[in-house]
C-alpha cells in the first residue's frame, strides 16, 4: 500500500479507496488510528476532519463503559437497613439503601461499613433478579472498613471476579458501580485509576464520583473485572471508626479485591478484622526524615516482647521473612505496616551496635495501656548515681517491699544506675505490671537484691512526711534575683514575674510552677502571699505570665510558657522532675496544648478552667505522660477525667474553685482548702 | 539530514498523506460506522452550536447565600427560555445574556413550581434554541456535558462552562441517600458531572451529538450528612412542565403524602409494637390480639415490618405515618422479617 501511496496521485487514491474490503477496513482503521495520536502528538492539526477521530473514540469508549457495567452490575446488590441509632458520633446517618458487591455464588457480600454505624435491626440485599433476602453481617474489617454478610440464594450467584493488580495502570479507566438508586441497574461514575498504594498501601484512588451513593460498590475495570471495594477512607484516619468522609472531591478510594478475597476466610469464621500494632516510637517528628531510629518501644507492647529497643535502627520490614523490603524513613514503615492486620506478623531487620538482626513481631490490635510505673520513693542522688532513699510514701510498692528511708539503691535487674539512666529514668521505660529487682545497700552495710511490684502512679493523693532536704554541697550565694522577680519576654504584650524563693540557692534544685493566669491584669502581691512561704518550704519558683489582650488568651501564647521554661532553665536551677505548667480559667486550654507540644512539663494544674466536651489526649507513652491536678466545677471535667485516667495518666479531680484568687479576704488565703491539696499534690512530684 | 532519517521524514510525510485522504474520504465518503445514522460532531464545533442555546441569567439576589445568577436554555425560535425556578426570577424583568454578549430583558412566562421549572420569553432577539425531542433514550453510563454558568464565571459575550461526565442513574430523586427537602420528587438523571454548584440550575444537559436531553436541577446537599447530589431533569418533564405553563395550569397537585379520613389504626389492627423508645425504634411487633385482622393475616410476634406496601419502615413512627395514608376497607402488603426468613404478608381488614 505504501508502495502505492508512494507512486499515485492523492485523488485518484481517494477514489480507490471508496470501497475498501473488510481486511482493508481493519488496516485503515488501525493505520488511521495510529497517525490520529500523532497528528495530535505533533499538534497543529485541528480541522473537523481529524475530530471525527476522537468523536469515534468516544463512542467506541462510551461502548465498552456500558459493556463493562452491564456484565459487572451482575454481581452488585442493594444493601439495605431498618431501624437503628439516627445520630453517631453526632452525626447525623443518612437513611437509605447502599451497596453490596458478590463475592462468592454461595452468597457472601461485602460491603462497606457505611450502614453499620448506626447498629440496624435488620439488613436485607436485593439482588441483581430484584429478589429480597435477609442478610447476616458476620464480620468486619475495621482497618479498610468493610463488613461482610451473607445470605442464603435460591440459585448460585454471579460473583465478581478480580482485575489482576499487576495489570493496572495509573490512568487507565475504571468505572464505580453503585446500586443506591435503583437495585436492577447499577449507577455508573467514569474516572480514571489515580493511585495505588494509598492510604498506607491499603487502597486504590480513583477520580470517579464516590459518595454514599456507591460505597461497597466495585470499582471495575473495562473488561468488567472488579478492581476494588470502594469504601469510605481518607489519609487522616486517627482512630478505627472515626473517618471523615471525603465527598465528590475528585478523590476516592477502594480497597483491592485480592485484599478482601485474601481475608475472607477469616471474616467467614466471623473473626473481625483491625490493624495491627506494633509498638515502637521513633525519633525525631520528621515522617520523612532518614534513617528509622527507635526512640523507644512502649513497656508491654509486640515490639518489647520481641526483643526491639531504643536506639536500634530499622533498615528493612514487610510482612514476611523472606520478602523485607528496605525502610528509610518513618513513612516508609507505615506502608510496610499499613496493610499487616492484628495478629500477623512484621518482620523487621535492624541495626544494633553494628550487628543485624531480625526480629519477628506479632501485631496486636491494642497495644496495652501505658501508665507510669510508681514506687513511691523520694530519692536524692549520690555522686556514685545511686538512688539515696529520702522518703517512702505509706501504703505503697517500695514500703511493702521493705524499703526504707536512709537505704540506697545502686542497680535495677542487676545493671547498676547511671547519670544518664537514673532509678526514675529507668522505671518510666518499664511495663508496670512487672516486677522489679533492684540491687539495696541497707543502712546496716549489707546489700541485697529486693522485689517490688510497681503500681501505675495513682490519681490519690500521695502523702509525704515533711521533710528537711539536705542542701546541696557548696552553699554559695545565689547571684540570680529573689524575691518578685520580673521576666523578660521580648517582643511581646505579655507580662511574667516570678516569686522565687529568698532562700533560693542555685545548688539545690528548685520545682518550677508556670501559670497561664486568668485573663486581665494580675497582682503580685496576692500571688506573693499564696505562695511565697510554700516555695521557701519546698523549694519552688512560680512564674505567673499574664496575657496580651485584657479580655482573652490566644493561641499563640502556647510559645510564651515554652520561652519562660527556657529562661528559667537557663538563669535558676531547676529540678527536672518537677516542672509543671498550669492555667486559671482560659489559660487551662493553653496549659494543655504547651504541655503536649513542648518537652520538659511533666506535670499540669488546670483551675477553674472550662474543657472541650470531646478533649481527649493521646494515649500516654513514657515521658509523655503528664500528671494532672484538676480542680473546677466545669460539667465536662468529669468526662475530661474519665478520658484521661483511661488514657493511662494519672489525674487527681477536684470540685472545689480556688476561691483565693478571687476573694477580697486575703487573710484567709492560706487557710483555701484546695490550694492546700494543689501545693500537696505539687510536692508530691517529688515522688516516683 | 542523514539518509536513513531522510528516510523516515519522506515515510512520515507519505502516512500524514494517507491518514488526510482516508479522513477525507470517511468524512466525505463512507463513514466508519455505516450503521450508525447520527451525524457525528467534533467537540468544538458541537459547543460552538450548543453554546448559541445556552443564556446566562441575571435577576434578584447577592444576599448572603443567594446568589443573582443562574442559566437557562433556549428552546424552539420563539425566544423562550427554560431555567430553575428560583429567587433569581423575583424580578420584573429578568437580565438575558445571549452568548453574543447581547443584553436582552426576559418576562417570566411562568412558572411551575411541583417541577421546580420556569418559563421566561425574549422578544425579536431573532435567537433559536434546542427542540424538545422527549424520544431519546437514556441509559446510566451514557457520556454527557453539561453546560452552565456555574459561578457565574462567565459574562458578556464568553462562553458558558462545558463539563463532562456520564449519567449515573436514572431514578426519582427521592431515592437519593440523604434528607433534603425538595419540591420535586419525581425521575432525574443523575449525572457525575459536577454540576452542584451555585449558577448552574437551568443549564443544558446534552448528549455527545449536540441534543438536549435535561435540564440542570438545583444544588442539593444534605445538610446534615453533607451528601452532594447532581441532577437534571428529563425532557418529558420539562416538556409537560412548558406544556402547563403556557396554558396557564399549574396548579398541579404534587405527589406528597395524602392522609385519608378513615386510615387503618395499629389498635384496630390488633397490632401492638414494640413502645417508641428511640427516635428510630424499628417496627417489631410485640402483640398481636387475637381474632384480629392482624392475627388472621398470619403476622406473628417478633416479626419486624420491613416495607408496607413497598414503602420502607424505618421506625414504628413511618409505620404509622403510611398507615394513616391507607383506607380502612383496602387491604395492603407488608414485608417483614421473620428470623432470616423474609416473609409477604397480605393485611386483609
Amino acid at each position: 500500500m505504501i508502495l502505492f501511496c508512494a507512486f499515485g496521485p492523492l485523488n485518484h487514491m481517494q477514489q480507490t479507496l471508496r470501497r475498501p474490503t473488510k481486511l482493508f477496513r481493519c488496516f485503515l482503521r488501525a493505520l488511521f488510528q495510529v497517525t490520529f495520536v500523532l497528528l495530535s502528538c505533533v499538534g497543529g492539526f485541528r480541522g473537523e476532519r481529524l475530530l471525527l477521530g476522537q468523536q469515534t473514540l468516544d463512542t467506541l469508549e462510551e461502548e465498552a463503559f456500558q459493556a463493562a457495567g452491564d456484565f459487572a452490575q451482575g454481581a452488585v446488590v442493594q444493601v439495605e437497613t431498618f431501624g437503628g441509632m439516627e445520630f453517631v458520633n453526632k452525626q447525623a446517618v443518612a437513611p437509605g439503601p447502599s451497596t453490596g458487591t458478590i463475592l462468592t455464588s454461595d452468597g457472601w457480600i461485602v460491603t462497606s461499613m457505611f450502614l453499620f454505624r448506626s447498629q440496624p435491626a435488620s439488613i436485607t440485599v436485593i439482588l441483581p433478579n430484584e429478589v429480597r433476602k435477609a442478610a447476616k453481617l458476620v464480620a468486619r474489617d475495621y482497618s479498610r472498613e468493610l463488613a461482610i454478610l451473607k445470605i442464603e440464594p435460591d440459585a448460585p450467584l454471579q460473583a465478581a471476579i478480580p482485575s489482576n493488580p499487576a495489570d493496572w495502570s495509573i490512568g487507565q479507566w475504571t468505572i464505580a458501580l453503585g446500586k443506591t438508586f435503583d437495585g436492577r441497574v447499577a449507577s455508573r461514575s467514569i474516572g480514571i485509576l489515580s493511585a495505588t498504594g494509598r492510604i498506607w498501601d491499603k487502597a486504590i484512588q480513583t477520580d470517579c464520583k464516590i459518595s454514599p451513593q456507591n460505597y461497597g460498590g466495585p470499582l471495575v475495570d473495562l473488561h468488567g473485572r472488579v478492581m476494588g471495594i470502594l469504601t469510605i477512607m481518607n489519609p487522616g484516619i486517627a482512630t478505627e471508626g472515626e473517618v471523615e468522609q471525603w465527598y465528590d472531591s475528585g478523590i476516592g478510594f477502594a480497597v483491592p479485591l485480592v485484599d478482601v478475597l485474601q481475608r475472607l476466610p477469616m471474616l467467614q469464621s466471623g473473626q473481625d478484622i483491625h490493624s495491627g500494632k506494633a509498638g515502637v516510637r521513633v525519633q525525631g517528628r520528621d515522617e520523612f526524615l532518614e534513617g528509622l531510629v527507635l526512640s523507644g518501644v512502649s513497656p508491654g507492647s509486640p515490639a518489647a516482647k520481641s526483643g526491639l529497643m531504643a536506639g536500634d535502627k530499622i533498615v528493612r520490614a514487610g510482612s514476611s521473612a523472606t520478602a523485607l523490603k528496605p525502610v528509610a524513613t518513618h513513612s516508609n514503615l507505615k506502608h510496610v505496616l499499613g496493610p499487616i492486620d492484628a495478629n500477623s506478623k512484621l518482620f523487621v531487620e535492624v541495626e544494633r551496635q553494628g550487628t543485624t538482626k531480625q526480629f519477628e513481631i506479632v501485631l496486636l490490635k491494642d497495644l496495652p495501656a501505658y501508665r507510669e510505673p510508681y514506687l513511691g520513693v523520694v530519692t536524692i542522688r549520690d555522686a556514685d548515681s545511686s538512688e539515696r532513699i529520702v522518703q517512702v510514701a505509706k501504703d505503697s510498692p517500695a514500703s511493702r517491699a521493705g524499703i526504707n528511708t536512709g537505704d540506697v539503691i545502686h542497680s535495677v535487674e542487676g545493671v547498676p544506675l547511671t547519670k544518664e539512666a537514673g532509678l526514675e529514668e529507668k522505671i518510666l521505660f518499664l511495663d508496670y505490671r512487672d516486677e522489679l529487682k533492684v540491687g539495696v545497700k541497707k543502712q546496716n552495710g549489707t546489700d541485697i537484691t529486693v522485689t517490688i511490684q510497681p503500681t501505675p502512679r495513682p490519681d490519690s493523693e500521695i502523702l509525704l512526711d515533711r521533710m528537711e532536704l539536705p542542701k546541696g554541697p557548696g552553699g554559695a550565694q545565689a547571684d540570680a534575683s529573689t524575691g518578685m522577680v520580673q521576666l523578660p519576654l521580648g517582643d511581646v504584650k505579655n507580662k511574667a514575674f516570678a516569686v522565687v524563693p529568698s532562700t533560693y540557692e542555685k545548688t539545690t534544685p528548685h520545682g518550677l510552677l508556670i501559670v497561664y493566669a486568668e485573663a486581665g491584669q494580675q497582682d503580685p502581691k496576692r500571688w506573693t502571699s499564696l505562695w511565697e512561704r510554700f516555695g521557701e518550704e519546698h523549694r519552688w519558683i512560680i512564674v505567673v505570665v499574664q496575657s496580651a489582650d485584657e479580655k482573652a488568651w490566644s493561641f499563640e501564647e502556647v510559645e510564651i510558657g515554652k520561652r519562660l521554661r527556657s529562661y528559667l532553665n537557663t538563669n535558676y536551677t531547676i529540678d527536672p522532675r518537677r516542672v509543671c505548667i498550669g492555667g486559671v480559667a482560659t489559660g487551662g486550654v493553653l496549659a494543655i496544648i504547651t504541655a503536649v507540644q513542648s518537652e520538659g512539663f511533666g506535670s499540669v494544674w488546670l483551675c477553674d478552667s472550662k474543657v472541650g466536651e470531646r478533649l481527649k489526649l493521646p494515649p500516654a507513652e513514657p515521658k509523655k505522660s503528664f500528671r494532672f491536678f484538676v480542680n473546677g466545677k466545669d460539667e465536662n471535667l468529669e468526662g475530661f477525667a474519665k478520658r484521661t485516667r483511661e488514657a493511662g495518666y494519672s489525674f487527681q479531680y477536684h470540685q472545689e474553685e480556688l476561691a483565693s484568687l478571687k476573694g477580697a479576704d486575703s487573710a484567709k488565703l492560706q487557710e483555701d482548702l484546695i490550694l492546700g491539696k494543689l501545693q500537696q499534690w505539687l510536692r508530691s512530684l517529688e515522688a516516683y | 539530514m542523514t539518509r536513513p532519517a531522510n528516510c523516515v521524514f519522506v515515510l512520515l510525510c507519505l502516512w500524514v498523506g494517507i491518514a488526510l485522504t482516508i479522513e477525507n474520504n470517511l468524512v466525505f465518503g463512507a463513514p466508519i460506522d455505516q450503521s450508525s445514522t447520527t451525524v457525528l460532531m467534533s467537540h468544538d464545533t458541537l459547543v460552538d452550536r450548543v453554546q448559541e442555546k445556552v443564556v446566562k441569567l441575571f435577576g434578584a439576589g447577592g444576599a448572603k447565600g443567594l446568589e443573582s445568577y443562574q442559566s437557562g436554555v433556549l428552546i424552539g425560535s420563539d425566544g423562550y427560555i427554560l431555567t430553575s425556578w428560583s429567587t433569581v426570577l423575583d424580578v420584573t424583568s429578568v437580565r438575558v445574556v445571549a452568548y453574543d454578549g447581547r443584553r436582552l430583558n426576559a418576562t417570566v412566562v411562568g412558572v411551575d413550581p411541583p417541577n421546580e421549572m420556569a418559563l421566561l420569553k425574549v422578544d425579536d432577539a431573532g435567537l433559536s434554541g434546542f427542540e424538545l425531542d422527549t424520544s431519546l433514550a437514556i441509559r446510566p453510563g451514557q457520556r454527557v456535558f453539561g453546560v452552565s454558568n456555574l459561578f457565574g464565571i462567565a459574562t458578556g459575550n464568553e462562553y458558558c462552562s462545558v463539563q463532562k461526565g456520564v449519567v449515573m442513574a436514572v431514578a426519582p430523586l427521592t431515592q437519593r441517600r440523604g434528607k433534603t427537602k425538595s419540591l420535586y420528587q419525581g425521575k432525574v438523571y443523575v449525572i457525575d458531572v459536577m454540576t452542584n454548584n451555585p449558577g448552574a440550575a437551568g443549564g443544558a444537559l446534552i448528549d455527545m451529538q449536540g441534543r438536549l436531553i435535561g435540564i440542570l436541577g438545583k444544588e442539593i446537599r444534605d445538610e446534615q450528612a453533607g451528601i452532594w447530589l447532581n441532577y437534571a431533569l428529563p425532557l418529558d418533564v420539562v416538556q409537560a412542565s412548558m406544556d402547563r405553563i403556557l396554558k396557564g395550569n399549574t396548579s398541579v397537585e404534587s405527589e406528597s403524602i395524602k392522609t385519608v379520613d378513615k386510615p387503618h389504626r395499629l389498635a384496630d389492627l390488633g397490632l401492638t409494637l414494640i413502645p417508641d423508645v428511640l427516635a428510630k425504634t424499628p417496627a417489631f411487633v410485640d402483640q398481636i390480639r387475637k381474632g384480629s385482622i392482624a392475627d388472621h393475616s398470619g403476622i406473628q410476634t417478633n416479626d419486624l415490618i420491613l416495607l408496607a406496601n413497598d414503602q420502607r419502615i424505618d421506625s414504628r413512627k413511618s409505620f404509622e405515618r403510611v398507615l394513616s395514608t391507607l383506607n380502612r376497607a383496602d387491604s395492603f402488603e407488608l414485608l417483614v422479617q421473620r428470623g432470616q426468613e423474609l416473609i409477604r404478608i397480605q393485611v386483609r381488614p
